[in-house]
């Protein structure tokens, strides 16, 4: 206390010191035309402060507000998600559809909503950090003039079906499978060769987005696509005949199996035929004997001295 | 509130990350193809990271690679500044 006393008074006596040195106490006057002054600035100040402080309380009692009342919570939010967009609106302005459309032609730019893909690889990116504006002004660009995947990519460019040949089987007579297997071994070495011819060009002029993701070969142009769908067109065309050709020979089949039914209920009916005819054949044939032995008999009877003679003057 | 339009990315490691699109478009003259999406993550000011990527295309699969030439980060920073100018 001694001390704090001790330098209050220095305080007193520096501060005597300095009206010592020629430093002047302040004049009534002056004190009664400055405070006021300040008074006014601070009661401004406080207005101030007040008047922003009420909207806080205000959105705070909103959000504290207990679950009794639903409607008075809803109307509350209503009236939020009201004044929301209003203020947004007065810091967004976005840009109209028609503007947005400008930018789009002078930019030669195509916008999509969406990635037509259904499976999506990422290799690697580029990192931007933009403004929370971009962001909006991104998805209000998209939400208003981007394209749908069916607009970018018109129906009429998908690739035609192959006319599908009609063969009149009833018209096919002769049977000769050695044509119909040799056409069909051509026709599966010409998907074959299409399908080496693919790869080939596909290994030349693609290079794996995995293996060098970035160079500009990775990129396919117009140009390959339209020669890779010629290809893909020319081998689907010819698996198409491979298929209608398959068809015929399952019709020749079809008509062999046929062809050996009837043949064998053929032969079997020959067959049967025969036998009758063997056994006819071999009932001639008895009465043949028969009759020939009775011949034979009465040659013998008829014809012994002949005989015997004959024996005696072989014997001389 | 636009309902977001969220792509699932298959990772180099196999595994799947989803994203939100923001936008995929393509120039006319070259026919380049590219996405911008995001993770929705955002910096102490509010700002927001997007990744923009090339698409490459293989049958229905396709492939999001960098942007290795500069001018065309440049075509694609001014494309995005173009847009942000309120005109």
């Amino acid at each position: 206390m001694l001390e704090n006393c001790t330098i209050l008074d220095e305080k007193k006596v520096f501060g005597n010191e300095a009206i010592s040195k020629g430093r002047k106490p302040a004049k009534l006057s002056t004190f009664k035309t400055f405070y006021p002054k300040t008074v006014e600035i601070r009661n401004k100040l406080r207005k101030t402060v007040e008047s922003q402080q009420p909207v806080e309380n205000k959105q705070e009692q909103v959000v504290a507000q207990p679950t009794v009342n639903t409607s008075v919570e809803v109307k509350n939010e209503v009236q939020q998600s009201q004044q929301a967009p209003k203020q947004e609106d007065n810091v967004i302005q976005f840009p109209s559809k028609e503007v947005l459309e400008k930018k789009v032609k002078d930019l030669n730019v195509v916008f999509y909503n969406d990635v037509p893909a259904t499976i999506i690889h990422l290799d690697s990116y580029r990192r931007l950090r933009v403004a929370s504006l971009v962001y909006k002004i991104l998805l209000h660009a998209k939400k208003v003039v981007a394209l749908t995947p069916e607009q970018v990519t018109p129906v009429n460019n998908l690739p035609e079906e192959p006319k599908k040949e009609t063969f009149d089987f009833s018209q096919v007579s002769n049977i000769d499978l050695t044509n119909v297997v040799q056409s069909e071994v051509n026709s599966s070495k010409a998907v074959v060769d299409n399908e080496v011819k693919l790869d080939e060009f596909l290994n030349k002029n693609i290079i794996h987005p995995e293996s060098q993701p970035t160079t500009e070969t990775s990129i396919v142009d117009d140009k390959i696509m339209n020669d890779i769908n010629s290809l893909l067109k020319e081998n689907s065309s010819t698996e198409d005949s491979i298929a209608t050709q398959k068809e015929i020979l399952a019709s020749l089949r079809k008509r062999i199996e046929q062809n050996k039914a009837l043949c064998e209920a053929k032969k079997q009916e020959l067959e049967e035929e025969n036998m009758a005819l063997t056994q006819e054949l071999n009932g001639l044939l008895a009465q043949v004997n028969q009759l020939s032995d009775i011949a034979s008999q009465q040659e013998a009877f008829l014809g012994i001295n002949n005989s015997e003679e004959e024996y005696k003057g072989k014997v001389a | 509130m636009e309902e977001k339009k969220m792509i699932t990315l298959t990772l180099e490691n196999g595994t799947k990350e989803e994203v939100e699109l923001l936008l995929s478009f393509k120039f006319n003259d070259n026919n380049k193809e590219y996405v911008i999406y995001t993770k929705n993550e955002t910096d102490e000011n509010g700002n927001v990271t997007i990744y923009v990527s090339n698409i490459t295309r293989v049958g229905e699969e396709i492939t999001l690679n960098t942007i290795s030439d500069d001018n065309e980060w440049s075509r694609i920073k001014d494309l995005l500044r173009e847009l942000s100018k309120n005109e």
